[in-house]
């Protein structure tokens, strides 16, 4: 089995290779009188196609079509390979005109999204192991709800036990709408203990007025606002790995509604260049 | 720290289905029951679960992995005591996801169908501005596009369609219609033509010098030579790329990509000039060399009162440097492509002008009688009549047979010459070939020898009667011969000069009273059937009267009809040369076809051959027609050839207008003379435009243009010096 | 709810008896001869009672003349008694072996092309949907046994008897039932001679027999030292050329132990829970650090811990697997220095463990001074740790939490690489897909570093779910050896699923086809089924979710080959 590196140096230097010649051609063909942008279309039509074809492959897992894994290599060198041929394509310029204007930012936003996407895939992962216990993303509910529970039962036991109201107030006030849902997206997204911090202290603050077994429940209140938090680490970071296909999917499959209505415009309109 | 969230036991976790369309509507509140939706998302829990009877009583039947025996247990009716709140069943994300993208896939097709089928199509779908001057069509596909009357289907099928279309050049053709007959053809030019120039362009490229990269296009790209359809306009001219950009723009390698022989750029690898930009002689002979370093110092000959041109007459003591310019001369013409030379008044009139009209030369010869026949007849007893005594001289001992050419035109309307014309052709071959004694004539021959004589004394008797009508009707003999529009206007020109002029009249009655004093009774008898009673050479003409310096005047003694020069750029003089370089043609195809044959230019007298033909030079055409140069190179604006140069930039760019830089003398005084020397018995010859005779500069070689013409410097891209189009 | 056909009687044990023919007659045939006319009856309670076992769990089996009984390297899960005839066992130690083909291996029972795309649609869209309507006894049941499955027979007997080493057995006689017990996969292959009458046992029957009645389980070990044995010695390089005479020493003088019981896998449960060093202790010991070897000791079936001491505590270091030799190099090196050396690590029994001790003089002169050393290389060298450490690569640690969760057992252990791992499900889809629309494993389970064991089934090589199924519903595929259960014939005992440590296998409540629970006809409790990953047994690409899986995150690994491990883990 090759390693994961080595797999990667390999994979890059086919497609640096690809690249230099797909280049090299264009460097050569444009010498002709004959516009590349047949050539280098046609190509690029494929690529897409092929790139496409992946979500194909996924949904035809028990088909001996080769491991997904190596289509994911494919796709992504093939990817990148399609940004050389777009940008060969159009000739170093930003195309002008309504159709063609959309047609290239449907390829960008397929291409940037794809992009991200292999960023995403490639740093949450790790980021997802170091903190918060691994769930899954569909019980992420479930646990909250558990959570929640857990706290209101503390809550609620205090009013019961010591008869005082600080904590149920304090937790009206400042915690139930942590506790309902997901929350604090974006500062897990981008790894800020800002929020748990701002809760975990404002508690802390209020730990003055607390008699003794108000503060044993503050106790448990706080690994509990931990163990929230956490999952929201798990929500933010989940939500994004599985969302951000939403962008790159559908818009593929315009991009190449889109692209087959350029073919035939291109060519019916060639006038004879092609 | 509190407990880990999940249990892994089956007890506790059961499988998730994320491959479900429909989860259970709880799931987002965290309290999904474990029965969950339908696949068509209806709700089917109702109760935990359903009891079942053991005996005579209910049992909970909850299995162990949802929760197990509940401690409620079921109601004593049997049913579940744990009701389940009945969810709204909603989609899971993938399904979601799913459902987004069929929609964008949609709202994808509708949005290029209406931008493909909508009357506001044409905006949308144009891939961009269009150039100025095309931009009133912007609005307006089918102006350019045959395909924009089609249907979306009628498209898709042309993609699916492997053949050649014929494409929409046609459109473009139907404005840019000044593109020669075949416009579409490469360089507008037939495919056989454009083999050829290939195949010379193949053997002037210098061999191994082919870059790599032309190999390799060679071997990905195909030709774009269609024989059939030709190239399509938009091959080269790409349109929709805004409103500023260069239609005609082209690059050297673009070029390249048909033409077989393959270079890095002009400087290297471009063929080397091939005399440029003499690849003909000169039209007019002018020997710089010996003006420049002779005459122009001098001035010695110059006709008393004539202006020396501005930039000449300092010339000789060198004081003002800006006195030698070659612009004294030369000027650029109104395109400034091309330095004509500014006219013969302007540039040699002040030395040359009176050697044209100088009295001492005899004029152009139109009318002669030979002596030398006439008196062979005679001593065979043949009858001819009067005929004078002439003096020797010019051309009056010279063969009988031949004839001036107006003559031999003026004669052909003679039915008698005509029958005679065969037999006297024959006797001027057998005479030119010089093997047997010139004077033995046959009685065939004799018979045509005086048959001429008759004719001539008949022609003279003619046009002295002054029957213009008559006349002038000789000359119509010439006109389906004639064919061209020159020829017409020669005709014209003869016509006006020969029988309106009085002076002709006066000339050639003084000659006939002189000649042929009993002319009118001879042809009178003759007419009337009886035998000539005059003998020959009893007439003495007498000497050649001077009554004019110019005009026509009848040279007597040596049995003449002459014409003087009025000038520089005679016209009649012109007529009669260009006459005269016709006629072989026009008289005998064959003997004009056989190659050289005694200049008809010679006969016509030294002011012609020398003064006329002395600068102006002579090319024998394909048709064997010869025809002078009356002119300088011009070139006209409506024709377009490969190679272009214009000299108007060059003169501003080039300091002090140093024409020397490009244009350098090459030969020495005594080459150019020996040169010019031989070159005035040429004018019998002289039918080769391809001859070396140049003007006495050397041609200019490629590094005088590659000093500048680099792709660093002014550039060196093919069209700066090559059309792409074609056309005359 | 529905009712109608979506009610069936609550399966049992011996619904579906291992043969209908078996009649009254026959059991007390049976029950006539040697040994079972031995057997104490009152030893077996009601429900269970001997009779019982023989009805339900055994099967009468007629062979022609060459027809194959057991072939050698399938997994069997049953043991044969011989009423009349003879049958032939092929002999390991010839060295020669019927090839595949004369033996007509059967071909893996994959999808065609055609019913592998028809998954498209045909999959259904309800979860865990059941067609319980057809007969129980269907072709499933029948190929784990031979029931309608064509017998393979051999040709042209004579011949192959000249060829091949055999050895005859006679009526009386038992056979397989060391596979069958030990959970090993069968050692040679076996065929009738004649025409004889078989009495095939389900191993679950023979298990209960075997509890309890003595006498038969000295006749057992018996036959395991003197069939199996020399097989199990010959295997090893060490002592693979010993010459016949010594090896009758090695058979006679080679000692035969046993570790844990069989029936132990609830005890395992709660004991692999209890952390490294509770289950350590707990642990039988087999041999003991520090000692002086009194053999080499070599492991026939089950799984056995090798640890050192470290500091206060114990490290494990490694594990040994069927077929692998402990002590070797301490003795080696001993008789090299003529200084006895103590055993450098513990060997403890996992679980369920037999090994073979040969003692040491005996190793000492018959092998190391017959120039038999350094040809062993299924054994470890003195200093595991070091070893795996440049075989594989992989951390102690690694390894310590492979051992402790028992996750040696996997032959095809799920592991996610969690840093890699994007949570994309597509490993789950896949599944799903090979399997009618349900997956067959959960992504989630015990995470060590950055790996996480997911709950899918690892294939044991000694699966003790199978122990207490009371149908042979939990079984090896016959060709391939992956665990399969059958859903015709599983019962929603949950025994399995008690059973497996690793939570590999899941109780469902089976649908029909509108989504409407299954409930039984006298309760109407919904029927459950065990369900759990079969490797894509029917599949043509192998696991599906280690084939879809994008990211290179899933693993499906032997971890009884180091080498596929440290590839995986040092990607």
């Amino acid at each position: 089995m090759r390693s994961l590196a080595a797999r990667r140096w390999y994979s890059l230097g086919v497609f640096a290779l690809l690249a230099a010649v797909i280049l090299a051609l264009y460097a050569i063909l444009s010498f002709s009188i004959h516009p590349t942008s047949f050539a280098s279309g046609w190509t690029l039509w494929g690529l897409i196609l092929a790139l496409a074809a992946y979500n194909v492959r996924k949904r035809l897992t028990f088909l001996p079509l080769g491991s997904s894994s190596k289509w994911l290599q494919v796709h992504i060198y093939g990817g990148l390979l399609s940004f050389v041929l777009f940008i060969v394509h159009v000739e170093f310029r930003v195309p002008s005109g309504a159709f063609e204007l959309s047609l290239t930012l449907l390829y960008f936003i397929v291409f940037f999204s794809g992009l991200g996407g292999l960023a995403i895939s490639r740093a949450i992962p790790a980021r997802l192991t170091t903190r918060g216990e691994e769930v899954l993303f569909e019980r992420i509910p479930k646990f909250t709800k558990r959570i929640r529970d857990d706290v209101e039962n503390i809550v609620l036991g205090c009013i019961s036990e010591t008869q005082t109201t600080a904590i149920p107030e304090f937790y009206v006030e400042h915690l139930k709408h942590f506790f309902d849902g997901p929350r604090h997206f974006w500062q897990h997204l981008f790894q800020s203990s800002r929020p748990r911090n701002d809760l975990l202290g404002e508690i802390r603050s209020h730990e003055r007025f607390l008699n003794k077994d108000e503060r044993a429940a503050v106790q448990r209140i706080i690994d509990l606002i931990c163990a929230k938090d956490d999952l929201d680490h798990q929500y933010a970071l989940q939500w994004t790995l599985k969302v951000w296909l939403f962008a790159h999917i559908p818009f593929t499959y315009a991009l190449v509604i889109f692209s087959v209505f350029h073919l035939v415009l291109a060519h019916a309109f060639a006038g004879g260049s092609e | 720290m509190i407990d880990p969230l999940q249990e892994f036991d089956f007890l506790e976790s059961n499988y998730e289905r994320p491959n479900q369309e429909w989860e259970c509507g709880w799931t987002a509140q965290g309290e999904s029951c474990h029965i969950g939706p339908d696949c068509s998302g209806t709700c089917q829990a109702h109760r935990e679960c359903v009891p079942y009877k053991d005996g005579d009583r209910y049992k909970c039947a909850r299995p162990k992995n949802f929760g197990g025996r509940c401690d409620l247990g079921p109601r004593p009716d049997g049913n579940c005591s744990q009701r389940v709140v009945e969810c709204q069943p909603v989609r899971t994300l993938r399904y979601r996801r799913k459902l987004f993208t069929f929609t964008v896939a949609v709202l994808a097709l509708g949005s290029c169908l209406i931008m493909f089928g909508g009357s506001w199509g044409n905006s949308l779908t144009s891939p961009g501005e269009l150039t100025q001057q095309h931009k009133p069509w912007s609005e307006k596909c089918s102006r350019c596009h045959t395909a924009a009357n089609g249907t979306f289907a009628q498209w898709v099928g042309g993609v699916m369609d492997p053949k050649p279309k014929s494409h929409d050049s046609q459109q473009c053709l139907k404005c840019h219609e000044k593109l020669g007959s075949q416009p579409l053809m490469a360089h507008g030019m037939e495919s056989e033509h454009l083999k050829s120039m290939r195949q010379e362009m193949r053997d002037a490229s210098e061999p191994g010098k082919q870059p790599f990269v032309y190999a390799l296009l060679d071997k990905a790209s195909r030709n774009p030579l269609d024989e059939k359809n030709g190239l399509a306009c938009a091959l080269c001219h790409q349109e929709h790329r805004g409103q500023k950009f260069d239609l005609t723009q082209m690059s050297n390698v673009q070029c390249q990509s048909c033409h077989s022989a393959k270079f890095h750029s002009f400087s290297d690898g471009h063929p080397e000039f091939d005399g440029f930009p003499y690849q003909r002689r000169t039209r007019l002979y002018f020997d710089h060399v010996t003006h420049f370093q002779v005459h122009f110092k001098s001035f010695e000959r110059v006709k008393p009162g004539a202006v020396i041109p501005r930039g000449l007459r300092d010339y000789g003591n060198g004081t003002n440097p800006s006195a030698q310019s070659c612009r004294s001369c030369h000027q650029p013409d109104s395109s400034g492509r091309m330095m004509p030379i500014r006219g013969f008044e302007h540039s040699c009139a002040a030395c040359h002008g009176a050697e044209i009209e100088e009295d001492a030369l005899p004029g152009v010869q139109l009318l002669t009688l030979r002596m030398q026949d006439s008196k062979l007849l005679t001593a065979a007893g043949a009858t001819i009549g009067q005929w004078p005594t002439l003096k020797a001289g010019d051309g009056a001992e010279s063969n009988e047979d031949s004839v001036l050419p107006l003559m031999e035109i003026l004669l052909s309307a003679d039915s008698d010459y005509l029958k005679a014309r065969k037999d006297l052709i024959q006797l001027r071959k057998r005479r030119q070939n010089g093997s047997e004694n010139p004077d033995d004539l046959n009685a065939q021959q004799a018979d045509a020898l005086q048959r001429k004589a008759w004719s001539i004394k008949r022609l003279i008797h003619r046009l002295g009667t002054g029957n213009k009508i008559a006349n002038e009707r000789r000359l119509n003999y010439l006109k389906p011969i004639f064919k061209s529009d020159g020829d017409a206007a020669l005709l014209q020109t003869l016509s006006a000069s020969l029988f309106r002029d009085p002076t002709f009249l006066t000339a050639l009655k003084t000659a006939q009273k002189s000649w042929f004093p009993k002319l009118d009774q001879e042809i009178e008898d003759l007419n009337g059937g009886n035998p000539p009673t005059y003998s020959p050479f009893d007439v003495q003409p007498a000497a050649t009267l001077k009554d004019s310096s110019s005009g026509w005047y009848a040279s007597l003694p040596d049995g003449a009809l002459r014409y003087r020069v009025t000038g520089h750029s005679d016209r009649l003089v012109r007529a009669i040369l260009d006459l005269a370089g016709r006629v072989p043609h026009l008289i005998d195809t064959s003997a004009a076809k056989s190659a050289a044959g005694p200049s008809p230019f010679g006969e016509l007298g030294p002011t012609a051959s020398f003064r006329c033909l002395g600068c102006h030079t002579v090319d024998k055409q394909e048709d064997g027609r010869l025809a002078i140069n009356w002119v300088g190179r011009h070139v006209s604006p409506d024709s377009q050839s490969f190679t272009k140069f214009s000299h108007a930039p060059h003169l501003t760019l080039l300091s002090k207008n140093n024409c020397s830089k490009c244009h350098s003398q090459q030969k020495d005084i005594n080459f150019a003379r020996e040169e010019f020397v031989s070159f005035r018995e040429m004018f019998r010859a002289n039918t080769n435009p391809h001859s070396t005779l140049t003007s006495g500069f050397a041609p200019i070689s490629k590094k005088t243009c590659t000093e500048c013409h680099t792709s660093q410097r002014v550039g060196d891209s093919c069209l700066k010096c090559h059309n792409y189009h074609i056309f005359k | 709810m529905s009712q109608g056909r979506s009610i069936i009687p609550r399966p049992k044990r011996w619904d579906v008896p291992f043969s209908d023919e078996m009649t009254d007659d026959v059991v007390e045939r049976i029950l006539s001869v040697a040994p079972f006319n031995k057997i104490d009856r009152k030893k077996f309670r009601a429900p269970i009672t001997l009779e019982g076992i023989i009805q339900n769990d055994a099967r009468l089996v007629s062979c022609q003349e060459g027809d194959i009984i057991i072939r050698e390297g399938d997994w069997g899960n049953s043991a044969f008694f011989i009423l009349s005839g003879t049958v032939r066992v092929e002999l390991m130690a010839s060295g020669k072996f019927l090839p595949p083909e004369k033996l007509g291996r059967p071909v893996t029972k994959r999808k065609s092309l055609f019913r592998a795309i028809a998954q498209m649609w045909s999959n259904s869209k309800e979860p865990e949907f059941r067609d319980l309507s057809q007969p129980a006894l269907s072709s499933e049941v029948g190929s784990r046994g031979s029931g309608d499955r064509t017998r393979i027979y051999l040709q042209d007997i004579p011949r192959l008897l000249d060829k091949y080493k055999t050895v005859a057995l006679e009526a009386g006689e038992l056979f397989g039932e060391i596979a069958a017990l030990g959970r090993m996969p069968r050692t040679a292959t076996v065929f009738a001679e004649g025409e004889a009458t078989l009495v095939e046992f389900r191993w679950q029957g023979l298990r209960e027999i075997f509890r309890k009645d003595a006498s038969m389980r000295t006749h057992i070990e018996t036959k395991f030292r003197n069939n199996a044995l020399e097989g199990i010695l010959r295997n090893e390089p060490s002592f693979a050329n010993t010459a016949e005479e010594d090896m009758q020493q090695l058979l006679d003088q080679a000692e035969f132990n046993t570790f844990a019981t069989y029936d132990l896998s609830k005890q395992y449960r709660d004991m692999a829970r209890g952390g490294t060093e509770g289950q350590l202790t707990e642990e039988p010991l087999v041999a003991k650090e520090g000692d002086y070897p009194n053999g080499v000791t070599l492991i026939c079936s089950g799984l056995a811990r090798l640890s050192q001491r470290y500091h206060n505590g114990h490290r494990t270091l490694g594990y040994l697997l069927p077929g692998q030799m402990y002590g070797f190099p301490e003795i080696e090196e001993g008789w090299k220095t003529q200084k006895q050396l103590p055993l450098s690590m513990s060997l403890r029994a996992i679980g369920y463990l037999t090994t073979v001790t040969v003692p040491t003089q005996l190793v000492e002169r018959l092998v190391l001074e017959k120039g038999g050393a350094g040809k062993s290389h299924q054994s470890p060298a003195l200093d595991v740790a070091a070893a795996a450490q440049t075989v594989t690569n992989i951390g102690s640690d690694i390894i310590e939490f492979a051992v402790d969760n028992s996750l040696v057992q996997g032959t095809a252990t799920m592991i996610i690489d969690l840093d890699r791992c994007t949570r994309c499900d597509d490993c789950v889809r896949a599944c799903s897909n090979a399997h009618d629309n349900n997956p067959r494993f959960l992504r989630h389970g015990p995470i060590h570093g950055q790996y996480m064991i997911a709950n899918a089934c690892m294939h044991c090589a000694d699966p003790v779910c199978m122990i207490e199924c009371p149908t042979g519903a939990i079984s090896r595929d016959l060709a391939g050896g992956q665990v399969v259960i059958s859903d015709q014939t599983c019962v929603g005992c949950t025994r399995c699923a008690d059973n497996c440590s690793y939570d590999a296998i899941r109780m469902v409540e089976v649908r029909d086809g509108v989504g409407n629970l299954i409930r039984d006809e006298n309760g109407r409790l919904p029927i459950q089924q065990a369900t759990k990953c079969d490797l894509c047994v029917e599949q043509r690409i192998g696991p599906a979710c280690q084939n879809a899986c994008p990211h290179d995150a899933l693993y499906r690994v032997n971890m009884t080959d180091l080498n596929s491990l440290g590839s995986v883990f040092n990607r």
